[in-house]
């Protein structure tokens, strides 16, 4: 997904990773593990400010492969603030567009590096689940609560699609609202039919 | 304030301001290396054995109060800490330098600010490298990176250990310098006191604290 980035010029950066999250019925997201706000141009050509909220705590390893991959990634999130932690639950998270960018920076300025593909997009995708997890150690009183939000590749996503239509009312209706055809499907399809008995009156 | 007296009663004390980076060496020996950011202020305090519980566990208490959870403000401005944060400078009153650090400065160079009101003459020092700045109104603590001479502008460009955090502003405001600093932590390690004579406290291990962002 990424454009061409050379850095072979460079012995040293400095990156960080942005997240944007759009959650339906809440909005859009945007965060970042950077030290200060960061804006990043977006597709719509309008720069978008990604917060330092410090709930980004890592974000698992990325496959790149030149054909396109169906890998899953998992941004592990900070569950102390009970105020997102809240927003989290109250919202269909499942389902969210995810776009995670990463940022090289100049680390003696921590200025982004003027070159192409930077900033770069490391991985488009949805939440497929969300995790909230809650650690606790008895014997040395260490505990840790986390939000795991794993999210699959657009790719994986295409490969699920459900092409045409399924052979139920709801499906039907979607397609065709005043379509009644399959309305007794879900009563008939438990139904054993003993073909050429006579019909009981 | 127990965390205060944890600073002023230390036996050992490290600070650990460094980024976190990674880093790879291939098997022909080129190393690369990449900054993750995470340039926070780290203190390692080791309390020595010894003090007497009728006289420090009111503090003590304080301690088991704040726990992991609470933060509290601490400075290292103890006239005994002077040769560790103490301003090295040549000014008679560092105090009336100011700090700016402007939008356009936050676009080239994260990392420095601009520093007005010299006093003295040019060719004065006016900082030492590994001077101890803060804004006044800012939580944030940076140190100096190499040796400031006051030069033919009304102002120059000072390069500080990382990152600017405060928002970039037209406004100067003056900067705390040397022991005047402060800085928010929160205990990260916290380890368990016990009483290992009559009256004697002892400590199962260091403190560790880290600034709060």
């Amino acid at each position: 997904m990424s454009t061409s980035l050379d850095l072979t010029s460079y012995k040293h950066v400095q990156q960080a990773s942005f997240v944007r999250m759009e959650v339906p019925t809440y909005g859009i997201i945007r965060f970042s593990n950077h030290n200060v706000p960061f804006n990043i141009v977006e597709q719509d050509s309008i720069a978008y400010t990604y917060l330092p909220m410090g709930i980004l705590l890592g974000i698992s390893e990325l496959n790149n492969e030149l054909q396109p991959s169906a890998s899953d990634v998992t941004i592990s999130l900070s569950a102390i603030d009970q105020d997102f932690v809240a927003a989290m639950m109250n919202y269909a998270l499942k389902g969210s567009r995810v776009t995670i960018r990463r940022v090289f920076f100049n680390s003696d300025t921590g200025v982004a590096l003027n070159i192409s593909g930077n900033p770069s997009i490391r991985f488009k995708g949805i939440i497929a689940n969300y995790s909230f997890n809650d650690e606790f150690n008895q014997f040395n009183n260490a505990s840790t609560t986390t939000v795991s939000v794993s999210c699959s590749s657009i790719v994986k996503v295409l490969e699920q699609k459900i092409v045409g239509q399924k052979t139920n009312d709801s499906d039907r209706k979607y397609f065709y609202p005043a379509d009644t055809g399959f309305n007794r499907v879900a009563a008939i399809v438990t139904s054993n039919f003993d073909f050429g008995k006579k019909l009981n009156t | 304030m127990s965390f205060q007296w944890i600073f002023d009663n230390a036996e050992t004390l490290s600070i650990n301001k460094r980024p976190i980076v990674s880093q790879t060496i291939s098997r022909d020996q080129h190393v690369r290396s990449v900054s993750r950011g995470g340039a926070v202020w780290r203190f390692t305090i080791k309390m020595p054995d010894g003090k007497r519980w009728s006289e420090v566990r009111g503090l003590i208490e304080g301690i088991d109060q704040a726990n992991l959870l609470s933060s509290e403000t601490v400075n290292l401005g103890k006239a005994a800490y002077n040769y560790i944060v103490g301003y090295r400078g040549a000014a008679a009153d560092p105090t009336t330098m100011t700090f700016k650090y402007t939008a356009a400065q936050a676009a080239s160079d994260t990392t420095k600010f601009e520093l007005g009101s010299m006093p003295g003459s040019a060719g004065t020092v006016l900082f030492r490298a590994g001077d101890f700045v803060q804004p006044t109104g800012s939580t944030s603590v940076y140190t100096i990176v190499a040796d400031v001479v006051k030069g033919a502008n009304p102002t120059q460009l000072v390069k500080v250990n990382r990152g600017i955090l405060s928002t970039p502003s037209d406004t100067a405001v003056t900067l705390k310098v040397g022991s005047a600093v402060n800085w928010t932590v929160i205990c990260t390690s916290c380890p368990q006191w016990s009483l290992i004579a009559y009256d004697i406290v002892g400590w199962s291990g260091e403190f560790q604290f880290q600034e709060v962002l």
